[in-house]
């Protein structure tokens, strides 16, 4: 019965990353000799939407043998490619299942909006690659090479932005997040070069017979989270992010709120846990502190320079960096309570953000909105955008029953058992001022007049409607059964902080 | 206490949401949403109303749902403290369901889909608040009243209205992070959030080893409550918030918002800290003290205000602080006191809100210069507005007397101050309130003269002078001829001197009907104090945590 398992979890690895690659690969063939590079409007998105669905249904049989099999880590030995070992357990799926999510809900909005040309789909297919790629790798250079793929199907999907310029911030996007990338690599080439290994368990094991207060030992730790802090787009590391955001188109905005910084976040989370552990940090306070004063940092200054933007875009995007302060905070706090909080906020932020961007292409092409000033009275014309826009925006406040506020309480009771007062002090803080920067647009949305031109009802889709109102309720739907999540999650989350 | 399983406190909260939903669907039925909405709220009530009997022989019904979050489970329970909320709640809702019709029509309200869906949201979390079995429930509804009556806030859409809005949304929900805070804090070092009269056990030893940490919840809590419960210097918001239509004003901001304010110090200082570490902890002193200052600052504020909401909305702080002050006596009839006025007070409150909104309606005038012999054409409105100016100045045979009659008793022994303060407010009440009655009743536009018990030269002017320099009475005249006019132009089926001479052609039957129901009920609960289940629950409700009434 184990091994069948085992095997079938095997395959199921193996084909969420290849599979969407397979995708990719077929899509560019037929779009090659088929179509002959004309292809019909909505074939590649047909390619695109049949592939990710096998991929959703992948993911899915992966998370029930998972959860079935428990918190156990695969190891499958490196049987796919040579070197790279591959582990699996429910924590990756969950990155992995947001993408799939996110991907499939963003096809519902590309379908009539576009961009509709094969490259388009290709990158978007490889993007969904290279996440499960960076979720299942137990190698710390295969996550390394992953990012790269990352990066450069990223680059290729922002490069699609409405605004001329994009090539200019494609070429800033792909210099500052390859450099994060290489910084990461250099903290992975001295732990190589202290225990021989970059297997993360092996590694795991010979940094704590190396010592945890040798300089090298914490050095390789510094530069490993700086490189991926940069990815994650921490304050003050952050600005590539607000940029791409503000460059890309709408779709393509919500994959980098919602999934990108996940999934960087993610192999902080391995390196964390896996390689340095948690008494790694004990071990470092003044390490760990000192992150955890960056994160809530960029939790407080994220939300603030929110405040600044007018651009709905803009205000998504320094909200992001202010989520995953949030995030990166509650993983410092270190405790099986704070992990299962960052990772809900994690989940929960991305299925919020990701919707929220496209409620925001949505009122862009209904009424060409971009702007605070220009979402006036839109609520009226537009009663079930607006009222999604309330309900996704009361999550990203992070009031209950919403998701957003599970993920508060447990990285704030967390933080309170271990005497981190701050923490605790930030979240109410940022509370409030998250508030201050969407209460704004809801009060436009409902009571300001309507002004700017509305190119009717038919623009917006019946799909389109389904996703965001979808997200309301996956939203609400987390936050009031939290409780099924954390018992599929805390075999794995225990695994990861207290390891036996 | 013995909890039983029971699905009704669940329902009660449900079929309030689930009413949103219907709402909604009913968008271009008004007739067929009107109906509905009436009728949910009777159905509501009647769930409601059905919980009193087990509660009262001592069970305590119990519809637990599961875990929320950790060990926190979400679950409602009808505890007779929490009963009252709910009472209150849903029995003044159904009186405001039924006065809304005539209201919505003659304000001619816009976007009333979205106007009953927030109240139903608001009245649905108000239910929740009253039902919740642990801080954290509470919380939930907590903010889901703020998410609910923000758009009834800023409802008209003006400036003025929408800055309003966003400035009670910022301290509102600045009040409920703080309570999320406290929350935080208390299941951190307790473990527990969960409601326990006389308070939580494994918190009362945090109370004394760990005195910061609890001081800190402790504050947390209370202040954040405070901001709804509109106690000093928390109150900024509640005047400004009376730009919102007069119904919300009368059921929101003088009921279920506000007194979920109220109601949550309530729980906290009874069945989250316990009277015994409330008070060694040193903060019930310190509260009482802000309460007495509200009330009588409150009191002071009203006298001067010209408009008769914001005169209300002072009124109001006031009287919230009674419960407050009650609670925070932590004497068994002053708690007793305290939790009657959460419904003495509601329906007093309610029933001047309609009063001042029928008079809006037939007659365009809303501040008190205004009034003049308003009293003899609109005798029912100014009649209950009477009753209720009774009531809050706590004179024998009307509601506002029982609690306060309980506040004094249960004051005697604490400090001399305490009484003077409440033979203070009630003193001041009769201030504010008589020369409303006095210039509708007994004065004409012509024979009006200003009021002024602050400001005014001492020993008064002699009539003669007052009238010559009359700047504020209203120039119009008052009689049938005047509100014809104002009847046709808002569209009325009736006109003056329609069908049935005097009651009738006052105002529309619903505005009228529910104010004689509410008048009836101002002088019920102030003759027969003990056949209405209020008074038995917060006898129970005190019992449980601070001990029995010896009255």
């Amino acid at each position: 019965m184990i091994d069948r398992l085992v095997t079938l979890s095997t395959w199921l690895v193996a084909g969420v990353i290849v599979f969407p690659a397979l995708g990719a690969a077929l899509l560019h063939l037929i779009d090659r000799y088929y179509w002959r590079d004309a292809s019909p409007r909505h074939g590649p998105w047909a390619v695109a939407t049949v592939t990710l669905s096998g991929t959703a249904f992948l993911s899915v049989g992966l998370v029930i043998t998972l959860v079935i099999d428990g918190p156990t880590l695969y190891d499958f030995g490196g049987t796919l490619l040579p070197e790279f070992v591959f582990r699996a357990d429910a924590l990756s799926v969950t990155i992995g299942v947001l993408d799939v999510i996110l991907t499939l809900g963003i096809l519902a909005y590309t379908v009539t909006r576009g961009p509709h040309s094969r490259r388009f789909y290709t990158a978007y297919l490889l993007f969904t690659s290279a996440v499960f790629g960076i979720v299942l790798s137990g190698d710390l250079v295969a996550i390394f090479l992953f990012v790269l793929v990352l990066i450069a199907v990223t680059a290729r999907l922002i490069g699609f932005g409405e605004k001329a310029d994009s090539t200019g911030g494609v070429r800033n996007y792909t210099l500052t997040a390859t450099v994060g990338a290489v910084v990461y690599l250099c903290g992975v080439v001295v732990a190589f070069w202290l225990t021989g290994t970059t297997d993360t368990e092996a590694l795991g094991a010979a940094l704590s017979g190396v010592g945890y207060s040798e300089p090298a030992v914490v050095g390789s730790f510094v530069v490993m989270t700086i490189g991926l802090a940069l990815l994650v787009a921490l304050f003050p590391l952050h600005g590539w992010l607000v940029e791409t955001h503000a460059k890309s188109t709408d779709p393509v905005s919500a994959l980098i709120s919602g999934v990108l910084p996940a999934a960087a976040t993610y192999a902080l989370l391995r390196v964390l846990f896996d390689v340095y552990t948690t008494e790694f940090l004990q071990a470092n306070p003044t390490v760990t502190d000192g992150i955890i004063y960056g994160a809530v940092g960029s939790l407080i200054l994220g939300n603030v320079l929110a405040y600044g933007q007018r651009d709905i875009k803009g205000m998504l995007a320094y909200s992001t960096i202010s989520q995953f302060g949030l995030v990166v905070a509650g993983l410092m706090v270190a405790t099986e309570t704070a992990v299962f909080g960052s990772i809900i906020q994690l989940f929960g932020h991305g299925i919020v953000k990701g919707a929220l961007c496209l409620v925001a292409g949505i009122v862009a092409i209904r009424f060409d909105a971009r702007t605070l000033d220009e979402f006036g009275g839109i609520a009226t014309r537009s009663p079930v955008v607006a009222a999604s826009f309330v309900g996704l925006g009361i999550a990203l406040i992070g009031l209950p029953p919403t998701v957003g506020f599970v993920g508060k309480w447990y990285i704030a009771i967390a933080a309170m058992d271990q005497g981190l007062w701050i923490v605790v002090l930030f979240v109410v803080v940022s509370t409030m001022l998250t508030l201050g920067y969407v209460v704004r647009f809801i009060d436009r949305l409902y009571f300001a007049p309507f002004e700017g031109p509305d190119h009717g009802a038919e623009t917006v889709t019946l799909p389109m409607l389904f996703v965001i109102t979808a997200a309301v309720l996956i939203s609400l739907a987390i936050g009031l059964g939290s409780v099924f999540l954390e018992d599929a999650l805390r075999g794995a989350i225990e695994q990861l902080v207290a390891p036996e | 206490m013995t909890e039983i399983h029971s699905a009704r406190p669940l329902a009660a909260v449900l079929l309030a949401f689930g009413t949103i939903a219907l709402v909604v669907l009913f968008r271009r039925r008004p007739r067929v949403r009107r109906v509905v909405t009436v009728g949910a709220a009777v159905l509501t009530f009647g769930i409601v109303a059905s919980l009193v009997r087990p509660v009262t022989q001592g069970q305590t019904p119990t519809t637990n749902l599961g875990t929320l979050v950790g060990t926190v489970d979400l679950s409602f329970r009808a505890d007779p403290l929490g009963l009252i909320f709910a009472l209150t709640v849903s029995g003044l809702w159904i009186v405001t369901a039924v006065y809304n019709v005539g209201f919505a029509d003659g304000d001619k309200l816009t976007h009333r889909t979205r106007y009953l869906a927030a109240l139903w949201l608001s009245i649905g979390s108000g239910l929740g608040v009253a039902f919740a079995s642990n801080l954290l429930v509470l919380v939930l509804f907590y903010e889901l009243t703020t998410i609910g009556t923000y758009p009834l806030v800023a409802h008209y859409g003006t400036d003025r209205a929408r800055n309003v809005g966003v400035e009670y949304v910022w301290y509102v929900i600045g009040g409920g992070t703080l309570v999320v805070g406290g929350t935080v804090i208390i299941y951190s070092v307790a473990g527990t959030v969960t409601f326990v009269p006389g308070g939580i056990p494994e918190l009362t030893g945090v109370a004394t080893e760990r005195e910061t940490v609890a001081y800190v919840a402790a504050l947390g809590l209370l202040a954040g409550f405070a901001v709804k419960g509109a106690v000093m210097p928390f109150h900024a918001w509640l005047p400004k918030a009376m730009v919102a239509p007069t119904t919300v004003s009368g059921v929101l901001h003088a009921v279920v918002v506000v007194k979920s304010g109220v109601f949550g110090i309530a729980r906290t200082v009874l069945e989250v800290f316990g009277p015994e570490a409330t008070a060694t902890m040193g903060v019930a002193a310190p509260l009482a003290a802000v309460a007495g200052g509200t009330i009588i600052v409150g009191s002071l504020l009203a006298l001067e205000q010209d408009d008769l909401k914001r005169r209300l909305a002072y009124s109001t702080i006031a009287h919230l602080s009674y419960v407050v002050f009650g609670v925070a006596l932590l004497t068994p009839a002053a708690v007793v006191g305290g939790l009657v006025h959460i419904g003495a007070h509601g329906i007093t409150k309610l029933a001047l809100f309609f009063c001042v909104g029928v008079l809006a309606i037939e007659t365009g005038r809303k501040n008190v210069s205004e009034l003049a012999g308003v009293g003899r054409r609109y005798p029912v409105t100014m009649g209950v507005f009477a009753l209720g100016a009774c009531s809050l100045a706590g004179l024998p045979l009307f509601a506002g007397f029982v609690s306060k009659w309980y506040l004094l008793v249960g004051s005697a022994g604490v400090h001399w101050a305490v009484p003077l303060v409440f033979v203070l407010s009630g003193a001041l009440n009769v201030a504010y309130f008589w020369p409303i009655v006095y210039t509708a009743f007994f004065e004409t536009p012509e024979t009006a003269d200003p009021k002024p018990l602050i400001g005014g030269p001492l020993g008064g002017n002699t009539h003669m002078e007052a009238a010559s320099t009359d700047s504020l009475a209203h120039p119009t005249e008052v009689d049938g001829g005047t509100t014809g006019e104002t009847d046709a132009t808002s569209g009325r089926r009736r006109t003056a001197g329609g069908r049935l001479p005097g009651l009738v052609t006052e105002s529309d039957p619903t505005l009228l009907g529910s104010l004689l129901v509410l008048g009836a009920l101002i002088v019920t609960f102030g003759v027969l104090p003990g056949e209405l289940a209020l008074f038995d629950l917060a006898r129970r409700a005190a019992e449980a945590s601070v001990g029995a009434v010896f009255v």
